[in-house]
């Protein structure tokens, strides 16, 4: 038997296996992920090292565990999506660990939270006085929500009557060197106005552009190859020389 | 374009199963190896060790083949046991002894038969 040449084949079987199931379970194994998703993705992926490298038994018995388990996290994800009973069973919910500024020491108790971690959480979410802290609230995979008492609260440009700029998303229309037609037309422009503007910006051919984009409120951002930077600031650790 | 992106995944999902099972789709098909171990065992039944032992010869290059095709799909141990049971048969034809040559003929043949399954 030729080992190499049969790990190697069910390691593309196992790789391909788990891009095509991971695609199927979707994003929510990645931004949800609480306890038992982690131990799921665990799981799954020691599977998929089984059917690469453990050549005592053949493949498929562990190429349908793989599947069984994406199954029946699919199968989770439908039965949770449809049902709010069954979303509060499996995913729990969050729980409020302080409430009106005072620490909830029963439900701490109850979780098996401890008030350090809820002291590195609030530093973590850049609140470094517990007396600032109206309402905090643990959330299903674990992070801290922080309701900052109003004397705390940044000042917003509500607050100080100030007409807000225009926001959105700023649009692509050269990526190294080519032009996004698509964008373009998007935009409502062509070609002739993006060679204008090109122009107005002394730059003569596209190939010198490595990004460019319209902003929401119609200014442009270029960045070129050539940046024209003299002393490029380094921040690496420097080699100690003896 | 929408219709390459959901075929492709099934495409090489079905790849992937056939790999996996190449032993159990392919082996009913490979009649060669059943034929000439029924060879072999006529060969020894009726002494005729010398033809037995050519007709091993040629049956031990067939598996051989066979194997790198289906080793994909097999147990490492499953296979180590066919080939342990061949040479096992291999010495039972060199010195003639008929009832341990039958006795290997046969696992060769159970293995054989439960190939990737």
């Amino acid at each position: 038997m030729f080992e190499s040449f049969v790990v190697f084949v069910r390691g593309i079987i196992a790789f391909g296996t788990l891009l095509i199931f991971a695609r199927l379970i979707g994003k929510q194994q990645i931004s949800q992920l609480n306890f038992f998703d982690y131990i799921m993705g665990i799981t799954i992926g020691s599977i998929a090292a089984s059917l690469t490298i453990d050549l005592t038994s053949s493949a498929w018995p562990h190429w349908i565990g793989l599947l069984t388990w994406t199954i029946a996290v699919l199968l989770l994800q439908i039965i949770t999506v449809k049902s709010r009973k069954a979303s509060k069973y499996f995913d729990g919910e969050p729980t409020i660990v302080i409430m009106n500024g005072k620490i909830m020491e029963n439900v701490l108790k109850k979780m098996r939270y401890r008030a350090d971690d809820l002291m590195e959480q609030l530093r973590q979410k850049n609140v470094f006085d517990i007396t600032q802290v109206q309402f905090a609230i643990l959330e299903k995979d674990g992070e801290l929500s922080v309701i900052k008492k109003p004397e705390f609260e940044n000042v917003t440009k509500k607050d100080l009557h100030i007409q807000p700029g225009i926001t959105g998303i700023a649009t692509e229309l050269i990526y190294d060197g080519i032009i996004i037609d698509a964008n373009l037309k998007q935009t409502s422009h062509d070609r002739t106005w993006l060679f204008s503007e090109l122009k107005k910006l002394n730059i003569q051919s596209t190939d010198e552009v490595f990004y460019m984009a319209l902003n929401p409120d119609g200014t442009i951002y270029t960045d070129l190859y050539r940046d024209h930077i003299d002393n490029l600031i380094d921040i690496t650790d420097p080699i100690k020389q003896n | 374009m929408k219709k390459i992106y959901l075929i492709l995944p099934i495409l090489f999902i079905l790849i992937f199963i056939f790999v996996m099972n190449m032993a159990f789709f392919i082996r009913p098909y490979i009649k060669s190896v059943p034929e000439q171990i029924n060879q072999i065992e006529n060969n020894i039944i009726s002494g005729n060790w010398q033809q037995a032992q050519i007709e091993l010869e040629l049956f031990k290059k067939n598996v051989n083949n066979k194997m790198n095709w289906l080793q994909v799909s097999i147990e490492r141990d499953e296979m180590d046991q066919m080939l342990l049971d061949i040479s096992k048969l291999s010495g039972n034809i060199r010195i003639n002894d008929t009832d341990n040559a039958i006795t290997s003929l046969y696992e060769i043949r159970y293995n054989w038969d439960n190939l990737g399954k």
